[in-house]
């Protein structure tokens, strides 16, 4: 009985000896950590800014679709197939779109599929000419 | 404690002044329960850390009508260093290293080194009964109730408890006489 009197008595000055809390490091290090889940506030004028800028963005987009079709456009239709090697540096503005009679044989190294029957016959094409004279795409008609 | 509810939700949203209350009010007793199972205060800060920012996650699994806040977070802590000791493998080894100063200062430094070096030579469920009831001098019924286990079974466990460490303090005694 007198030893575990002892004993609970030494427990006890051993608790007491011991550090009682935390550190103040520990404590700044997970008040640190709260701090970074509160949610961020943002000023109003923020708010202003991105509606502006959703504005602007979309009446830039009507513009865009208001403007006439370009050469560019033209050049992407479906149906054209670009010449290799014609591809000039100078953009495409005031094209023009010739009608012309080919070979079979003109418009297979053009790159364009010819029906196989129809070796001897010419087809109507259409070539896209740049600005600069120079032929950039051709389409076959028939 | 609605109290505390309250003060969680607040904290768990970012809440500064609510969690520095739930702090004070609990790292207390969960710092000294890590410290008396570790034996190491670096390892005692290092729970005390891992608890709290636990219970500032949403998945944390404090239910307020299961058990007092203070005995969900013992409770975690408790598996923290549960598998802290499993990873170390410092179940008998360890020598206490804590607080060399502190102890030095007092008059009966010898013997409170050789009670820290038998506590922490206890298996872990002897050692937490005596780290609650009589380092902490919590009540039979407060510790079941952090350990999650019947009333009976912290009695007999530290009855058991404190029966080895008078052993081996006799034994070590007897060894140095």
């Amino acid at each position: 009985m007198n030893e575990d009197i002892e004993l609970i008595d030494a427990l006890r000055r051993l608790a007491a000896a011991l550090p009682r809390e935390a550190s103040p490091e520990t404590r700044d290090r997970l008040t640190a950590a709260v701090r970074a889940r509160q949610p961020r506030t943002r000023p109003v004028w923020i708010y202003i800014a991105a509606a502006a800028a959703c504005l602007a963005l979309v009446f830039a987009l009507t513009l865009v679709r208001k403007q006439p079709v370009t050469a560019d456009r033209v050049y992407l239709a479906p149906g054209f197939v670009a010449l290799p090697y014609s591809q000039s540096g100078v953009p495409l503005e005031n094209a023009v779109v010739i009608r012309v009679q080919m070979r079979p044989s003109e418009l297979t190294s053009m790159g364009v599929a010819v029906p196989a029957a129809a070796s001897t016959a010419r087809f109507n094409a259409d070539i896209l000419v740049g600005q600069d004279g120079v032929a950039r795409a051709v389409r076959l008609v028939d | 404690m609605t109290d505390e509810k309250d003060l969680l939700k607040l904290a768990a949203k970012g809440n500064e002044a609510a969690f520095l209350k739930l702090y004070q009010r609990h790292q207390g007793p969960v710092f000294r329960f890590a410290l008396h199972m570790s034996g190491r205060v670096e390892t005692a800060e290092e729970i005390v850390q891992d608890v709290f920012l636990s219970l500032l996650s949403p998945a944390n699994g404090f239910v307020a009508g299961n058990g007092s806040l203070q005995g969900y977070l013992i409770g975690t802590a408790r598996n923290m260093i549960r598998g802290h000791l499993r990873r170390a493998r410092r179940f008998v080894e360890t020598e206490p290293v804590i607080a060399a100063d502190l102890l030095e200062a007092i008059s009966k430094e010898q013997e409170l080194r050789e009670l820290q070096a038998a506590i922490l030579s206890l298996p872990p469920n002897y050692r937490e009964v005596i780290a609650l009831c009589d380092l902490e001098e919590l009540d039979y019924s407060q510790a079941a109730g952090h350990l999650g286990c019947p009333l009976g079974t912290v009695r007999s466990r530290l009855h058991r408890a404190r029966a080895i460490l008078a052993a081996k303090l006799q034994k070590r005694v007897r060894c140095t006489a």
